[in-house]
């Protein structure tokens, strides 16, 4: 394993920014996740990293060795392909033994890995048999197998699990976190599957336009966000406008369409005219007589039983400034449609996000 | 009842098209197959049972040379073509300016007729055409030198090739052109180079159609006519030729058979024989050895 440094990348294409200034560092053993909406770049990013692309600038380093001229087949990473890319005319064992037959490794340790990786990712009955023969899920292990045996310096990932259903997509994630910790590999996934993001990553990497958004541990992304997109597209976020006063230490005054708010936050503000935003599922649900602070009060315009939560859309405010919210129930009182709800947001559930140009 | 009904309707439905095939097909090779063994004569004379013109053509050392002229001009010329619109159908592949244009002209000589090929052809290699001409004018040679009507059938190879290089380019830039390109980044990242690349992924999984175009260019070049009549050698019948000699100027019409026979079996023996060499390369499946 080694360690994999993108310094200043920036690729185009036309006029298109694929990657515009990206700069990140994988530390060996890391698991990395390319997070962002389709077209964002994220998969041009992993390509120039396994040296399908070339970087129009900016340099790419794996082991402390720049690989800006190394071609794809000297790079020594490995990647795991959205569509599996699994040789048609294989048998599993040729497919999972195609690396390390072109890198003339002997046919006795061939079969060795072979065993150990086949029964590890359980395809022992496979073994013989051609990918089409092959359920989406085995194909997925077959490709994971096949990128683990080479033993690479970068594994990288293509959004591996979109094909599968969400059952095995859960399992086979799972799978692939156990490995990566089990041998270190330093790992860059591809997803703009926030779930998958969010369960998997010692660290995500939020891509929007060919540029990052932010950098940060799962829960610094999740709670910390540091823009509306990054808000909105982690998990869902009630985002407004609001005008914020410094009232003591880390304590401020927040106005805003969701009304006056006291709002707790370490991080200061970067001016007074800024958005904020809260989670739907950090709310607590109160009487509407309740003399706690922060509450508020929204007709609720519809409800949806989701099994594990009750999601709610409410209308917040009657006059012309007023905003659709979205709230999450765990527990009773369960709203109605065409009713008022009345909730309380904690201090600290108020994220302060850039400012308002 | 009503099943048997719909199944004579739809049996008459297909004897249009398969019934027209098979019946035009099937009389000729009947008529061929009786006449090479007697049992058909076109002159009307009294015929019978016998291997007499089978041992005729096949002793017959005019025969002999055709055949291996015929079969030796057409493998390479189907060999050399497939090898020719491999790389032309992998660079096809990338993204070029002027595609369209460059695939047009690739196709030109399909619509050629052999015969005119053939003759420029000749005309270009003629012993003051413009390639002789050339090369003693670029001192390469100190003198013209006699190209045209070459006995081992180089000239025949080359037009063959010409004409069948756009036919090949259809079937195998189409199986490469399908290719996934998914599928050739995993070889590139799993340490293969653009060599081992084509060998271990786009050489196996193009096979069909080199299979197609192989069979189908080698059976159109040992019926060849025109580019030997024109550019063959004249020390050599081609078997096309020579079947046509027998039929036409010697009235041996059973002999003639025998040949057409000969070429309907070598074609189907060679098809027989490219099948059973490329199932084993196309897929791998027992275990790593």
């Amino acid at each position: 394993m080694a360690k994999l440094e993108v310094r200043n990348i920036t690729k185009k294409f036309g006029d298109f920014y694929a990657a515009n200034n990206i700069s990140f560092t994988a530390e060996e053993g890391e698991f990395v996740t390319l997070l962002g909406p389709s077209g964002c770049g994220k998969t041009s990013l992993l390509k120039l990293i396994a040296g399908f692309h070339v970087a129009d600038e900016g340099d790419i380093l794996i082991g402390g060795k720049n690989v800006n001229e190394v071609p794809p087949e000297k790079r020594n990473t490995a990647m795991c392909f959205q569509s599996y890319a699994l040789f048609p005319h294989l048998n599993v064992s040729h497919n999972i033994c195609y690396g390390l037959k072109q890198r003339n490794i002997a046919v006795e340790e061939q079969k060795r890995r072979l065993d150990v990786v086949i029964k590890q990712m359980d395809l022992e009955i496979h073994r013989l048999k051609l990918p089409n023969e092959l359920s989406g899920g085995q194909q997925q292990r077959v490709a994971l197998a096949r990128a683990m045996v080479t033993r690479p310096d970068v594994i990288l990932f293509d959004e591996p699990l979109s094909n599968l259903d969400a059952k095995l997509r859960e399992s086979v994630r799972f799978e692939i976190k156990q490995l990566s910790k089990q041998y270190k590999l330093t790992s860059i996934y591809v997803t703009h599957d926030q779930a998958e993001a969010l369960t998997m990553s010692d660290k995500i990497i939020v891509l929007n336009k060919g540029a990052i958004e932010q950098i940060g541990t799962p829960q610094e992304i999740y709670h910390q966000p540091i823009n509306r997109f990054v808000a909105d597209f982690i998990g869902v976020a009630n985002i407004a406008e609001a005008k914020v006063q410094n009232i003591g230490e880390n304590l401020y005054s927040v106005q805003s369409v969701f009304g006056d708010l006291t709002v707790y936050s370490e991080k200061r503000p970067q001016s007074e005219h800024i958005y904020i935003c809260f989670r739907p599922e950090d709310i607590e649900p109160v009487g509407a007589d309740s003399q706690q602070e922060n509450v508020l009060t929204v007709d609720v315009l519809q409800t949806a039983f989701m099994g594990n939560i009750t999601e709610v859309q409410a209308m917040i405010g009657r006059e012309a400034s007023s905003q659709k919210v979205r709230l999450q129930l765990t527990k009773a009182p369960k709203p109605t449609a065409d009713n008022t709800f009345s909730f309380a947001i904690p201090r600290t559930a108020v994220k302060f996000l850039e400012s308002v140009k | 009842m009503k099943s048997i009904k719909q199944d004579v309707k739809a049996w008459l439905l297909l004897c249009t098209g398969l019934g027209t095939i098979l019946f035009l097909m099937g009389s000729t090779f009947f008529i061929v197959v009786t006449q090479s063994l007697g049992l058909y004569s076109m002159g009307g004379e009294e015929s019978g049972f016998t291997l007499e013109y089978w041992q005729d053509v096949l002793s017959d050392s005019v025969f002999q040379s055709a055949y291996l002229y015929s079969v030796k001009v057409s493998l390479l010329g189907a060999l050399f073509s497939i090898i020719v619109s491999y790389p032309i159908a992998l660079w096809l592949r990338n993204e070029l300016p002027a595609k369209v244009t460059i695939v047009t002209i690739l196709r030109a000589p399909m619509l050629v007729p052999g015969l005119v090929a053939a003759f420029l052809f000749v005309n270009m290699i003629s012993y003051h055409g413009i390639l002789n001409e050339a090369l003693v004018f670029l001192g390469i040679w100190d003198e013209p030198k006699t190209l045209q009507n070459d006995e081992f059938g180089w000239g025949v190879v080359i037009l063959q090739m010409w004409k069948n290089i756009p036919f090949a380019l259809i079937l195998i830039g189409g199986a490469v052109n399908s290719l996934k390109t998914d599928l050739l980044d995993a070889a590139a990242n799993l340490g293969s180079n653009a060599w081992q690349r084509f060998r271990y992924v786009i050489f196996p999984l193009t096979l069909s159609a080199v299979q197609v175009s192989f069979i189908l260019i080698f059976i159109g070049a040992l019926g060849d006519f025109a580019f030997y009549s024109i550019a063959g050698p004249r020390s050599t019948y081609s078997l096309a030729r020579l079947m046509q000699m027998s039929a036409y100027e010697f009235e041996e019409w059973n002999q003639s058979a025998v040949m057409a026979m000969a070429i309907m079996l070598t074609s189907a023996f060679v098809t027989v024989l490219v099948s059973m060499i490329i199932k084993p390369l196309a897929v791998k499946r027992g275990d790593i050895k």
